[in-house]
């Protein structure tokens, strides 16, 4: 990888981490996935786009859980929600994993369309 | 080249499916699934419950929909003192307060109440939904508040408090910040109304006052015969009870209510098909003996010579609790004491001048008719001579996750049909009768004296209350307000004949319901007792419908009668008592049969504890458990044989199931034993006969044996917290979020009392004592916060569990505190 290239990415994961977090404070979950698709479209090379998309949603997710845990009961209230859904209180991790599988998986429809609508394009493109 | 094309085609339209599906999934959610993506974002999802649970800190809060700034303190424990310069801003506060702190138990009572618990729970709320469509409390309240003059202050104050609860939706939902199980549930609040608060008024009047007296009756009729139950389960006690007023009493005609023998086959079914819906119901719906003490003592039986209150409502103990503690000035109103989330106002509580507290009237406040209808007819019923049309009314019930129920309402004159299968049964609420209660509180609240009290209290209809009182004058009084409903002919502990000729002709004057002022005793008290003796010449209800059976009430009178010059520690004491008074009466007796038999070594050990026991229901005590699985166990055995001879439809009833605290069951088994032990009742249907003291010993025989497999051969390690506990379950019904059972004292019948059975889920929901020229203090047991997570969410518990108080401070009290973290809400 070039050293431009590694910048770029890093760049890139920076600004969606930032894009993703912003949103999540007004409600727009789907910030996590509007992100990714924009990383798949315009990040060259299909796996680095998943790479960098994945880590985009997983810390724009979880460094705000980090983050909270500094100074919020995080683990108290996993448990919480976790009885509150109707398994047991101990089985707070769930809830944790629930949350950064959503936004894994946020992350990676989001690229795989975004790649899937670039090679689309370049195809249709070049064809005409 | 094509076939490259084809795959990102193909690619392209299989990312777009998932895409859409995990964005749909993420949206809505699927089945019990909530909707993933608002629910667990971790900027406004579930995790802000812990961003939520942090305690007050001082700060400036913007509340548009004031008039003024207004101060919060928090003292130490939550409560909240307001300091406001105008009353509706005091109100404003209120709600805001109420909506900051328990939202989401708000928006569940007035679902509950407005028949809309199915569209956020899904169709097993769908009983409670129609049970609550079809009775009609949002109807009740609806009028309620169109019969509110523009200018009356019960109206200015319910409009200023749905302010201050909107100031807080609205802020919580533009930031996310709504409590969690909104959020879980995947619906947000809809803005706060008047008439939602008098729905949750409603709701209250309802677990209050709403019973199943003459439907129990009318199956008891069916299968063990007028006379005998009429015999059991009589209108007047057969043992010797206090009432409070013992009259003399003055027969002063009937006042109007400001509104509107025998059990055939077709109204057994028909009742039958009734209580067979009230079983599928939440627990609230229906009067399930959670019941109260008050007292009052001025005088010599005061330390200090100047009157002293203690109250203690009797309710399901939940979290969060029903109670939500506030402290308040404005320029009319200066008081302290416990709100109800939803009402803009104190119940219990004390001004500047007076205090009270409330229990439980217990008369019969629901009556049964079975309508007159025919196939000629259809859609109309017979009244007073003519058929005339059933008003009907058409009802949308929205189901989360299923289709729309439509409910159809029959109304008649006496109220809503409740089945038709055999015959036309309709319900006839005092509760369902507008009833000021607001106004009423209001006036309680500002009121100095007892006559302002008692004309503040003139218009409270339901639920009927015992209003305790002590002034800072040094009186005391109890007053029984509320309606008394008295019926032209027939037995109104039975369904009535819908035909008009047992119709409500009105109540009982407010000048004869039960009252007394400043007795010769020094001393007023009530516990769900009946409150006036045997001679009192109005019919207030039977001995099953539905007074207590007394012995808290015993228990109080014998220590307030035996004491004088008590203190706030004494009023404490008896609060926390778990003296069981029938034992202290039927314990010598049953001592007396076991005398000079031939005992095993284990049963003798039993006796011995008993012998040498005080009463006590302590959680260490052996004796607590000998003595409560005998009595148990002696009910069982002197009624059983005939509830099975006469086929007694227990498992359609469970109210008519033998047990203790059902009072007629114990009153009926006192007397006996204690001055009729040869009654027919002992023996068998057969016609075999026995006496008290044979079924007494048979009964403590099988009392070691079900102990001895319970608990072990040793009765010295038969402690009573090991087959009697505690818990306060969630309001939600979510078990982690409820407190879990600990083995605990106490019974259905002593002052501390702790109802529904060998877990006990409800009673004292609040203690306090105020005593003038010395100071308030209260507790109950729970904690402010709604939120789970918050330390204010179930703190209080351990001192309510140790019979420890928390001091009512003033506000300039809490500010003097190191801890007393002040919001000041701007316009």
């Amino acid at each position: 990888m070039k050293k431009t290239d590694w910048r770029f990415g890093l760049l890139t994961w920076v600004v969606a981490v930032a894009a993703i977090w912003a949103a999540n404070q007004f409600g727009l979950w789907y910030g996590a996935m509007i992100t990714s698709v924009l990383i798949g479209l315009f990040m060259r090379g299909a796996s680095r786009a998943f790479v960098v998309a994945w880590l985009s949603a997983l810390a724009g997710w979880g460094f705000e859980l980090l983050w909270e845990a500094l100074h919020e009961p995080i683990a108290g209230a996993a448990s919480a929600v976790a009885g509150m859904m109707g398994l047991a209180a101990n089985q707070g991790g769930v809830v944790i994993a629930l949350t950064l599988i959503l936004a894994f998986l946020l992350g990676t429809v989001g690229a795989w369309f975004g790649v899937a609508l670039r090679r689309l394009l370049s195809s249709v493109f070049t064809l005409v | 080249m094509k076939t490259r094309i084809g795959l990102r085609w193909a690619n392209f339209a299989a990312a777009l499916l998932a895409g859409a599906g995990v964005a749909y999934l993420a949206a809505n959610g699927a089945g019990p699934l909530p909707a993933l993506g608002p629910t667990f974002n971790p900027g406004t999802g579930v995790w802000t419950v812990a961003s939520g649970a942090h305690l007050p800190t001082s700060e400036t809060l913007h509340a548009p929909g004031l008039n003024n700034p207004v101060q919060i303190t928090f003292d130490k424990n939550g409560t909240a003192y307001i300091h406001a310069k105008t009353n509706r801003d005091l109100f404003f506060a209120i709600g805001y307060l109420h909506a900051k702190f328990r939202l989401f138990q708000m928006d569940l009572m007035r679902r509950q109440g407005e028949g809309l618990l199915s569209q956020v729970v899904g169709p097993a709320a769908l009983s409670s939904d129609k049970f609550e469509d079809q009775l009609g409390i949002l109807r009740t309240a609806q009028l309620e508040w169109r019969q509110m003059s523009a200018n009356s202050p019960a109206r200015q104050a319910l409009l200023a408090y749905s302010q201050g609860v909107n100031d807080v939706i609205a802020k919580d939902t533009a930031t996310g910040r709504l409590p969690v199980l909104f959020k879980l549930l995947g619906y947000q609040p809809k803005l706060w109304t008047p008439v939602d608060s008098l729905v949750v008024q409603g709701i209250m009047t309802q677990t209050l006052d709403f019973s199943t007296g003459p439907l129990d009756y009318a199956l008891m009729v069916k299968s063990l015969g007028y006379r005998r139950t009429m015999s059991w389960f009589p209108i007047l006690p057969p043992d010797r009870q206090h009432p409070y007023d013992p009259g003399p009493y003055k027969y002063g005609g009937i006042a109007p209510v400001e509104g509107p023998g025998r059990v055939s086959v077709r109204e057994a079914k028909a009742v039958a098909t009734v209580i067979k819906r009230f079983k599928s119901l939440p627990k609230t719906a229906l009067h399930h003996g959670s019941n109260s003490n008050n007292w009052a003592v001025n005088g010599p039986k005061s330390a200090t010579g100047q009157a002293m209150l203690a109250g203690d409502p009797h309710l399901n103990q939940t979290l969060p609790s029903i109670w939500y503690q506030i402290s308040a000035s404005a320029p009319g109103y200066h008081f302290s004491g416990v709100s109800i989330p939803g009402l803009p106002m104190i119940l219990i509580g004390h001004n500047r001048h007076i205090a009270w507290s409330l229990t439980n009237v217990q008369n019969q406040a629901t009556l049964f008719y079975a309508e007159k209808t025919s196939p000629k007819h259809p859609g109309a019923y017979f009244w007073n001579g003519a058929w005339r049309p059933m008003q009907v009314i058409h009802d949308v019930i929205p189901v989360k996750n299923g289709p729309a129920v439509h409910l159809t309402v029959d109304l008649t004159v006496h109220g809503p049909i409740m089945t038709q299968n055999g015959q036309t049964l309709s319900v006839d609420w005092m509760g369902a009768l507008p009833s000021p209660d607001l106004a009423s509180l209001l006036g309680i609240v500002r009121a100095r004296n007892f006559t302002q009290f008692r004309s503040a209290l003139r218009n409270w209809h339901a639920p009927s209350q015992n209003f305790v009182y002590a002034d800072n004058r040094g009186n005391i009084g109890l007053i029984s307000a509320g309606y008394y409903p008295i019926v032209k002919h027939g037995d109104p502990w039975l369904p009535l004949s819908g035909t008009g000729r047992e119709d409500v002709i009105g109540t009982i004057p407010y000048r004869d319901v039960p009252q007394v002022y400043d007795p010769p005793s020094h001393m007023v008290f009530s516990a769900n007792q009946r409150e006036v003796g045997n001679q009192y010449p109005y019919y207030i209800g039977t001995t099953w419908n539905f007074f207590t059976n007394g012995y808290r009430a015993d228990e109080i009178y014998h220590f307030l009668s035996t004491h004088n010059h008590m203190t706030m520690k004494n009023f404490a004491t008896l609060q926390n008592s778990t003296r069981d008074y029938l034992a202290g009466l039927i314990v010598p007796k049953l001592l007396s049969a076991l005398r000079s038999q031939p005992l095993t070594a284990q049963q003798r050990q039993a006796q011995t504890l008993l012998a040498h026991w005080n009463g006590d229901m302590n959680a260490n005590s052996a004796a607590a458990s000998i003595w409560w699985t005998f009595w148990t166990t002696y009910l069982r055995d002197t009624f059983g044989p005939w509830w099975q001879a006469y086929h007694v439809p227990t498992a359609l009833d469970s109210n008519l199931a033998i047990s203790p605290g059902q009072a007629p069951f114990d009153e009926d088994l006192e007397a006996w034993t204690l001055s009729d032990p040869t009654n027919p009742a002992f023996n068998l249907p057969s016609g075999a006969k026995r006496t008290a003291a044979e079924v007494m010993r048979s009964a403590f025989e099988q009392t070691i044996h079900t102990l001895s497999a319970k608990l072990g051969t040793d009765p010295g390690k038969w402690l009573w917290g090991r087959i009697h506990f505690r818990a306060f379950p969630s309001l939600a019904q979510i078990s982690s979020l409820g407190y879990p059972k600990h083995g605990a004292g106490g019974d259905q019948w002593t002052v501390d009392a702790a109802d529904g059975g060998m877990v006990s889920t409800a009673g004292p929901s609040w203690r306090m004592i105020v005593a003038w020229g010395t100071g308030a203090e209260g507790v109950y047991p729970g904690g402010q916060s709604e939120n789970p997570l918050s330390p204010w969410y179930k703190n209080q518990i351990p001192a309510w569990w140790n019979g420890k108080y928390y001091p009512l401070l003033t506000a300039a009290q809490v500010r003097q505190s190191p801890y007393h973290p002040t919001w000041t809400l701007k316009p």
